[in-house]
């Protein structure tokens, strides 16, 4: 697409433009250490320029800020706590309107499979990695997944449970009863599942206002807000450890119909076993057989 | 100069960076700012004739019959200096509770400030606020150093304008500044245009004595209640421009809330899969907002999407996309610099807030320029980003290779009258 018409001309003054000061060597100096960048102190910000969502008043941290506005979708500027000062009808303009639905309070759900008698506890050892510094009370991503959630779900955020995300597949915290065989038949094998949830995942779809793909300056990375849960199928009693097989996959498992198996049969047969000592290649990619004896 | 830099150093410094919408105050070595304060205010008409400016930023929101609201900055130039030293002695005697006569002043310009502005603003700084020191930085410069970068792209999206500045070497490159009123102010016009579209009456908060509230039935199946709001009786005498302001607020809360962008150009079928998002008037009333909300978000990467039903919703000639925009100022500049800036873009200002205006602007941007690598760089964080330019004011009064560059009062007083060359040379 060509360039659209000549800029609007930009207000110039009066006097001649003095040319830039050639780069001396106190200018780079200063260039250069601001280029490294300097230590600032934390500040209170008392903000009253305008009472935004939620009536005016005092923003805590910077850092609490952000915390905060990964909670409420759709909000950037979320003041703290509240209207100090300020004079407004309190209701916020966006507030969820739930019709009454969380007027207990947040529902405790049950746990996924509690009745293992393996005191497993709630992350799975498959779990994604821990999240190093999480931001203020996030949604951790090692809660067990599918859809009812189980330790940490925020008290704040009414009604978004988190999933995590290439283990839709595996029904349970019990995967430590599965003592040699491989983890449950994720696709996406479990040594993806740590470099996923960081980056924010396409796949969920994010309504997140502060989105840090582009890189950014703070690289806060906040976990978009999955999708509400599907309409649930609890499972309704542990699993099995035998069930963690292809064969007994379909009947037992919910899959979403995301993932299609292949029958056992289709994988390529295993080298015959022969037996006797066996001659390695020497090294560097030398064909003289080694001898180890 | 350094015979003054040992006294200097001592001394702490304040940043005051003066905007269109507000005005941030703060301590230089801090990460925010600790005030800010509107930048507009009231004038009331005395009994006797006489008219009074109304500071207190809580006051001008109180439905007085007979007061306007104004604003002493119009297009980030100031106007006018009675209020706008009002408003700052407001800012640093009562909220920051400093004595200005003991702090070095670092204070904010737009890149297209006028020489004029630049001298008032340092006598004012010296003559009224009665400062040992001062110093002058473009907002584009010091939001560039927000972001630790010495040469960048300056996007800012803010309440009158959308500038774009580059910066070369902590330099601002005048030729390359552009700017066009497509920013916050016009997309509230928009806002209001679809908003009468719905054939919503958005009631302004004061009006309000009570919002609407729905009673769900006790019973399910049974209809729910609606007790309507209840208003105020009309106070008579109430000012256009304080109905504008508080009208203003409301959509101003929809733009936060509600407002979103495509991150690919528009199209209808896709912004129907997104989520509508609801919102509530303060009268109770709410809407869902689904394909519209995409549709304003829009504007800013294509003007023609604007309703063009009044004079402030239409958009001014020669108005651009934000990528042409942005793609203008860059080839304004030597080709040598040209990969640098687009590598080294900055986004900046509340308006750039919007959710998906970042990943949109870079993929158009990339598109434009598909031989250079584009990389649009934002502060995670939505304080830093509204606050780009104070932090950078913030990060240059405390360096230490900084100090030796302050105006001091001495040099101020022996120049005597011929202050506006020195501020160009003294000041870049």
């Amino acid at each position: 697409m060509p360039p659209a018409p000549p800029p609007p001309p930009a207000p110039a003054p009066a006097a001649a433009v003095p040319a830039p000061p050639p780069v001396t060597k106190d200018r780079s100096d200063l260039l250069n250490s601001i280029q490294k960048g300097t230590k600032l102190k934390k500040a209170q910000t008392n903000d009253r320029s305008a009472p935004s969502v939620g009536g005016g008043g005092i923003v805590g941290d910077a850092s609490k800020a952000a915390g905060r506005s990964s909670k409420l979708a759709g909000a950037p500027p979320m003041p703290a706590s509240g209207s100090s000062g300020s004079n407004e009808p309190a209701v916020p303009a966006s507030a969820p309107k739930l019709g009454g639905l969380f007027s207990q309070g947040m529902p405790k759900l049950r746990k996924v499979g509690k009745a293992s008698s393996t005191a497993s506890p709630p992350q799975p050892p498959i779990s994604s990695k821990p999240m190093s510094s999480p931001p203020p009370p996030p949604p951790t991503y090692s809660a067990p997944p599918v859809p009812l959630s189980a330790p940490s779900i925020p008290s704040a955020s009414a009604p978004r449970i988190p999933t995590s995300l290439p283990q839709k597949t595996s029904p349970s915290p019990s995967p430590t009863n599965v003592p040699s065989s491989p983890p449950p038949p994720v696709p996406s094998a479990p040594s993806k599942a740590p470099p996923l949830p960081p980056q924010s995942a396409p796949p969920l779809g994010s309504h997140m206002p502060i989105n840090s793909r582009v890189s950014s300056g703070n690289s806060q990375t906040f976990p978009p807000p999955p999708p509400p849960p599907p309409p649930s199928h609890p499972p309704s009693s542990p699993i099995p450890a035998s069930s963690y097989t292809l064969q007994h996959r379909s009947d037992k498992v919910d899959d979403h119909g995301r993932f299609h198996f292949k029958d056992d049969s289709y994988l390529p047969q295993p080298r015959r076993f022969r037996g006797g000592p066996k001659i390695y290649r020497g090294s560097t990619g030398s064909t003289v057989p080694l001898r180890l004896a | 100069m350094s015979r003054n830099s040992a006294n200097l150093v001592e001394i702490p410094a304040l940043v005051i960076d003066p905007g269109t919408c507000s005005t941030r105050f703060g301590f230089a070595g801090e990460e925010t700012p600790e005030v800010i304060l509107p930048s507009k205010y009231g004038v009331l008409q005395g009994s006797n004739g006489d008219r009074k400016n109304i500071i207190d930023e809580l006051q001008i929101h109180a439905p007085i019959p007979g007061m306007e609201i104004t604003n002493g900055t119009n297009d980030g130039i100031i106007q006018d200096w009675e209020s706008t030293l009002q408003i700052w002695n407001k800012g640093l005697k009562n909220k920051l509770k400093v004595d200005p006569t003991e702090y070095a002043m670092m204070i904010t310009e737009p890149s297209w400030n006028t020489q004029a502005v630049r001298q008032q603003t340092m006598e004012a700084v010296f003559e009224q606020l009665q400062a040992p020191a001062f110093y002058l930085t473009k907002q584009a410069v010091c939001a560039a150093f927000a972001s630790n970068k010495a040469t960048a792209l300056i996007v800012d999206l803010g309440t009158d304008n959308a500038t774009v500045t580059p910066v070369v070497d902590g330099i601002a490159v005048r030729k390359g500044i552009v700017k066009q009123l497509v920013a916050g102010n016009f997309l509230n016009a928009n806002i209001k245009s679809l908003f009468s579209k719905m054939n919503i009456n958005a009631v302004p908060h004061y009006q309000v004595a009570r919002k609407s509230i729905v009673i769900e039935s006790s019973r399910p199946g049974n209809a729910e209640e609606v007790k309507p709001a209840v208003f105020y009786d009309p106070i008579d005498g109430l000012t256009d421009s304080y109905k504008e302001f508080k009208n203003k607020r409301i959509v101003e809360e929809w733009k936060e809330s509600v407002l979103e962008t495509l991150e690919t150009p528009f199209d209808e079928f896709k912004a129907s899969t997104k989520n509508p998002k609801h919102f509530e008037f303060p009268d109770g009333s709410n809407y869902q907002f689904g394909v519209d909300r995409f549709r304003v978000g829009e504007i800013l990467l294509n003007p023609s999407f604007a309703s063009n039903d009044s004079s402030e919703s239409t958009p001014p000639e020669n108005a651009v996309g934000l990528h042409n925009l942005v793609y203008q100022s860059i080839v304004a500049c030597e080709s040598e610099l040209r990969s640098q800036l687009f590598n080294n873009i900055v986004l900046t200002g509340g308006t750039s807030l919007i959710p998906g205006l970042t990943e949109r602007l870079q993929g158009e941007l990339q598109r434009l320029a598909p031989g250079n690598r584009v990389n649009v760089h934002t502060s995670g964080d939505s304080t830093y980003r509204s606050n780009a330019s104070w932090l950078g004011g913030s990060i240059l009064a405390s360096l230490d290779n900084f100090q030796h560059l302050w105006v001091s009062k001495q040099e101020y007083d022996e120049v005597g009258v011929d202050r506006a060359l020195f501020v160009e040379k003294r000041c870049k």
